[in-house]
């Protein structure tokens, strides 16, 4: 639980939801700002990129 | 213009910033900061806590009394015309690449359990890290999904985790959230 509001600041969340993907090395990759659809192919696509990442 | 801000709300850390370029720019501005709320305490559902409640019923009293304060203060007989290249065009993806690679933030949550975590001991997996709220039902509209894709990835470098923004640990809420997030991470 974020009860201070300090990581949503941390990470810049102003609305919800808002994700992000981290590859392997702890940079973040992508965002998402909105609500979307998880198990689409353009999402898995992206994640299996970023697995086969070292 | 008054920016009503709940004292405990995730834009509360910008608001010196937002106040100066206001007061800079010449536009008299003024902000009120709720106690003890956070973000959407109107939102609160079926478990409005005692604080949430006392805010909401000062709500209409505070209302007008902003507004006679802005009375004081001379009005634009009209608005700016905008800027014509202001409004950015372009493909909408589901997912906004970010080509800078930035460094995450280091995540130090704890759970209702207790239990504790750190991204630091996530180094070397692929994270999904999702910020919702139990009264948004964008969020919550989504959840089925993550669900879906926790299920594809199953025994692989993807850790979904799951943060929840509110206000105070509620336990019945959180065993209604574990069921719906099955086996993502919650904090």
């Amino acid at each position: 639980m974020d009860r201070d509001g300090l990581t949503s600041l941390a990470w810049q969340v102003f609305s919800f939801p808002s994700s992000f993907i981290i590859d392997r090395q702890g940079r973040i990759r992508y965002s998402a700002n909105r609500a979307i659809n998880w198990d689409n192919q353009e999402v898995v696509q992206a994640i299996d990129a970023l697995l086969a990442e070292q | 213009m008054v920016i009503y801000q709940p004292a405990m709300g995730s834009q509360r850390w910008r608001v010196n910033r937002v106040m100066s370029s206001l007061w800079q720019a010449g536009s008299p501005a003024y902000v009120y900061l709720v106690p003890d709320v956070k973000d959407w305490f109107i939102m609160g559902e079926d478990d409005y806590t005692e604080e949430d409640k006392q805010a909401v019923n000062r709500l209409p009293a505070q209302i007008s009394l902003l507004a006679k304060l802005l009375e004081h203060h001379p009005k634009p007989v009209s608005a700016m015309p905008l800027p014509k290249d202001s409004v950015p065009a372009g493909t909408i993806h589901t997912l906004v690449r970010d080509n800078e690679g930035k460094q995450a933030p280091e995540l130090n949550l704890t759970d209702c359990q207790g239990r504790r975590l750190n991204t630091r001991s996530l180094h070397g997996k692929v994270i999904l890290l999702n910020f919702w709220a139990s009264w948004c039902p964008p969020c919550v509209e989504e959840i089925p999904s993550l669900n879906r894709l926790k299920a594809h990835y199953e025994d692989r470098d993807l850790h979904i985790v799951s943060v929840d923004y509110r206000t105070v640990k509620r336990n019945r809420r959180y065993r209604h959230s574990s069921r719906i997030f099955q086996s993502i991470s919650l904090y």
